[in-house]
């Protein structure tokens, strides 16, 4: 695996998916400004261009964060939103070398955090994951796991689509 | 940091930052500084007591570019890798908090393997392995052991070994200590992707012999390197990175293992801390020793303490003492020069 280079279509449903449950959340309300964490997943992914690496890493960190919280946890309907942002950022940092600026963050989300809370959601998930970046064994293999099962899904899609 | 007053754990801080932080950091005004202990690229060091239970504490503040910028990745890496690692000479980070914050670890990465490229940008200028200097992307740990052959020498010479200014002079004082490189001792270091950007045709950058031998033989004040010391130097201080001495080959040493006194917990050594006067006999590092911080850099360290020790053997004390382990709280008794520990795992993997 290489740091830079395409982030495939099952590691980003692994993504999309680890952010949807990693805390629920109650529906916006119906005039909010929050684009669908689907959308905002891709997006955000896509625009900083961090690779399939961060982005596995990240993952591993909000199954980390999954297990910790306790079940009756109930976010913001953004909070998966925020939750996502701050792992790929710290993931970024921990696993490649060039990394962004936070305030390269702003425009990676179009602006829907200012860097002043992008800052606050960095230090807020490393106190939650107590400061410990790394991409734990298990962790990883499981998250190797989820991405192998959605691509042969996506490939048998493919497949009878061809059919 | 020194064994008496041995700092067990790391405090490190980041600067000012919102009340509404959660978790569980505590504001840094809950740790009073009592002197500076060291700087490095990343940060500055401070030893502080711990108001809430007169504990003695390292405390790093973490250099901080710019608040819109976020925190910096080697910090991320270096708390991230200090959580993880749990030895008595390597400081534990206890916590994190906030207001304002060591063991060195600028450069901690993981490693990948297959191995990755990786920014040369790295180690302060001193202390940078020649191969990075000449751009190598795909540099291992042998870098490190050039690191720690500048530090070594550092402590024999009492001043730094290497102290470039820039690149090219950087260069041009690892070559006048160990002569140039050649294709023979370093074989095709010339496609490294630095390497057009060093003239190594000009004088300064032709020097056929090593210099080493010199350069530590006395110095400031410091005693002579003895034989097996300056040894270790030069086989550290190797250019082929795969040339050069790796953790098992130093720890294997001669100097660890032929010449006295033989490695022993730092514990069973008294050392007093001393950080202001070098009065006679007021602790190894002071005698002769400009060390003014206390740390291990001035005075021939190495040097004194081995007089100090030996100094004693012919006295013929007893140099039993009792040991307390503060890490696992037990006392015992160790004579100087014993080897409390399993001798270096050296065959185990």
């Amino acid at each position: 695996m290489s740091n830079t280079g395409q982030v495939s279509p099952a590691v980003l449903a692994v993504a999309i998916n680890a952010a949807a449950t990693v805390i629920s959340v109650p529906p916006p309300p119906p005039a909010s400004q929050l684009p669908p964490l689907a959308q905002f997943v891709g997006s955000v992914v896509a625009r900083s261009k961090v690779g399939p690496n961060a982005v596995s890493v990240a993952v591993a960190y909000l199954e980390r964060i999954r297990r910790t919280l306790p079940k009756s946890a109930r976010g913001l309907p953004c909070s998966g939103h925020r939750l996502f942002l701050a792992a790929l950022i710290l993931s970024a940092k921990y696993i490649n070398d060039k990394t962004y600026k936070n305030r390269s963050w702003v425009s990676f989300t179009e602006g829907l955090f200012p860097v002043s809370e992008i800052n606050l959601m960095e230090r807020q998930f490393l106190s939650i994951i107590d400061f410990d970046l790394h991409c734990h064994e298990e962790d990883h293999a499981q998250v190797m796991c989820a991405i192998r099962a959605f691509d042969s899904k996506i490939q048998g899609m493919m497949f009878s689509k061809q059919q | 940091m020194n064994a008496t007053q041995r700092l067990t754990s790391v405090t490190l801080s980041v600067s000012d930052t919102p009340s509404n932080f959660i978790g569980t950091c505590r504001p840094v005004d809950d740790f009073e500084k009592v002197g500076r202990v060291g700087e490095g690229t990343y940060g500055i060091v401070y030893k502080a007591i711990d108001k809430s239970n007169q504990k003695t504490v390292a405390l790093k503040r973490m250099r901080m570019e710019r608040e819109a910028d976020g925190l910096p990745l080697s910090a991320l890496r270096e708390i991230s890798l200090l959580r993880r690692l749990s030895h008595t000479n390597i400081v534990r980070v206890m916590e994190v908090c906030v207001g304002q914050d060591l063991a060195d670890f600028g450069l901690a990465r993981q490693f990948s393997v297959p191995p990755c490229p990786m920014t040369p940008k790295v180690v302060t200028l001193w202390y940078r392995a020649p191969e990075i200097l000449l751009g190598e992307r795909l540099y291992t740990e042998a870098s490190d052991m050039w690191s720690a052959g500048c530090i070594f020498g550092e402590l024999l010479k009492n001043a730094p070994l290497l102290p470039g200014k820039v690149e090219p002079h950087q260069f041009e004082l690892i070559i006048a200590l160990l002569g140039n490189p050649t294709e023979r001792i370093w074989p095709s270091f010339r496609d490294l992707p630095l390497a057009n950007l060093f003239r190594f045709d000009t004088p300064k950058m032709q020097q056929q012999y090593s210099t080493i031998k010199q350069v530590l033989s006395s110095s400031n004040g410091a005693a002579a390197a003895s034989p097996q010391a300056l040894e270790l130097v030069q086989d550290l201080l190797v250019y082929d990175p795969k040339r050069r001495l790796d953790t098992r080959g130093a720890l294997r040493h001669s100097y660890f293992r032929r010449e006295g006194p033989n490695p022993c917990i730092p514990s069973a050594i008294r050392l007093r801390f001393d950080s202001r006067s070098g009065g006679g006999g007021g602790g190894i590092f002071g005698g002769g020793s400009s060390a003014g911080s206390g740390n291990l850099r001035g005075g021939g360290a190495i040097a004194n303490l081995r007089k100090k020790l030996e100094g004693e053997q012919q006295q013929g004390q007893d140099f039993r003492r009792k040991i307390r382990r503060v890490d696992r709280d037990e006392d015992f008794d160790l004579p100087v020069g014993a080897r409390p520990f399993r001798q270096f795992d050296l065959d185990e993997k």
